[in-house]
């Protein structure tokens, strides 16, 4: 990554990043004292404006109660971030009554009687008993060139692609970002693994 | 429901469903059931008409820049991607992708095992990887449409990265 210029910087230091230019910015301030000199020297200015205001006179209440409405007004618009609630709650319809004895014996015979049709008639094989022809077929890897330019298309729907589900082994920590996708307008997610450092890992967590 | 009715309501279905199964193997005498195509115990999927293509790209800090086979893979020149100065491939496999686990292995001694769970009316296919390294496996679903990209990263250093990408393709 390059060095950010100092928007970007002052957006990153007042919280506002995106989720994904945050995360390339946190590594890259992992290794780069120039910009880890500017944060700070961001820091340190913001001490210095904390300081003389907190040195101004008191301008009387309807003053504040003015910028909190504001501050409150800024917290309502919707964040610039999206982040996907893998453990949303999901609502369950009530069950209805299952009418037992009016439905479920005359299931439980033509059931049965499908059963014993398929089982013993001539004319129909063993449902039980597959052929080999009709074991599906798995291709073994094929390995591809990796000089050959990669396609990639819009592809069918809505477009993008949504993670629907994450369990994680061995990591420190992970994130599920969204970047733009293929199609216009559409968001692709990137699930980002942050494993243990050599001298945090255990053996079994070594990449 | 008496015993009576119990045994007419049998005999019926017993009549229809042999008469049907004589109907269809008549018109169809060699076509293997579909069902039958289907492993025991599996999730109904859709037949393996689909390939997914495994990229295992490695980000560094290196000044070769992006690979040029990932000039189409615009996503890798953006945040947070970007984070590296260069990234090159160090694998593309295709595999089969069906509701029949498939496993490709990776460079870093791992392995990344595709399974396709499902496929929406719409066209879009919900794929499971699991990703095996040093005996842990880590678990995602996904749910992407043909050709799109997604990616899973694992990052240890700031300056270095296993990029995982998956296009499916019909």
């Amino acid at each position: 990554m390059t060095h950010p210029d100092d928007a970007t910087l002052q957006t990153w230091f007042d919280g506002e990043l995106p989720d994904a230019e945050r995360v390339a910015l946190d590594l890259h301030l992992t290794s780069c004292a120039r910009c880890v000199g500017a944060a700070n020297a961001l820091r340190s200015l913001r001490a210095t404006v904390d300081h003389w205001a907190a040195a101004q006179p008191d301008v009387g209440d309807d003053f504040a109660d003015a910028v909190f409405a504001k501050l409150d007004l800024d917290a309502a618009k919707p964040p610039a971030a999206t982040v996907i609630p893998l453990n949303a709650a999901r609502g369950s319809a009530p069950r209805r009554a299952f009418p037992m004895r009016r439905v479920a014996f005359p299931a439980i015979a033509v059931a049965a009687a499908a059963f014993l049709a398929l089982r013993f008639s001539p004319t129909v094989p063993d449902p039980t008993r597959p052929p080999e022809h009709t074991v599906p077929h798995v291709a073994g890897p094929a390995e591809a060139d990796p000089a050959q330019p990669i396609e990639v298309g819009a592809g069918d729907g809505p477009g993008g692609a949504e993670v629907t589900r994450v369990d994680v082994q061995g990591a420190k920590s992970y994130a599920v970002l969204q970047i733009p996708g293929v199609a216009p307008g559409a968001l692709t997610a990137v699930v980002w693994i942050q494993d243990p450092v050599d001298s945090e890992a255990s053996p079994t967590t070594t990449q | 429901m008496n015993l009576r009715t119990f045994a007419a309501s049998a005999l019926v279905a017993l009549f229809v469903t042999g008469l049907a199964g004589a109907q269809s193997q008549d018109k169809h005498p060699s076509a293997p059931p579909a069902r039958l195509a289907q492993q025991p115990g599996a999730a109904p999927a859709p037949a393996a008409t689909a390939h997914v293509e495994v990229l295992v790209l490695e980000g560094s800090a290196g000044d070769a820049g992006v690979a040029s086979s990932l000039s189409n893979l615009r996503q890798l020149r953006q945040p947070p991607f970007n984070t590296y100065a260069q990234i090159s491939v160090l694998s593309r496999t295709t595999l089969s992708l069906s509701a029949a686990p498939a496993t490709a292995a990776l460079p870093n001694g791992g392995s990344a095992r595709v399974t396709l769970a499902g496929r929406s009316p719409e066209g879009r296919y919900t794929v499971d990887v699991a990703l095996v390294q040093s005996g842990q496996t880590s678990n995602i679903q996904f749910v992407v449409g043909s050709g799109e990209p997604f990616f899973t990263v694992r990052s240890r250093r700031p300056d270095q990265a296993l990029i995982f990408g998956f296009i499916v393709r019909p």
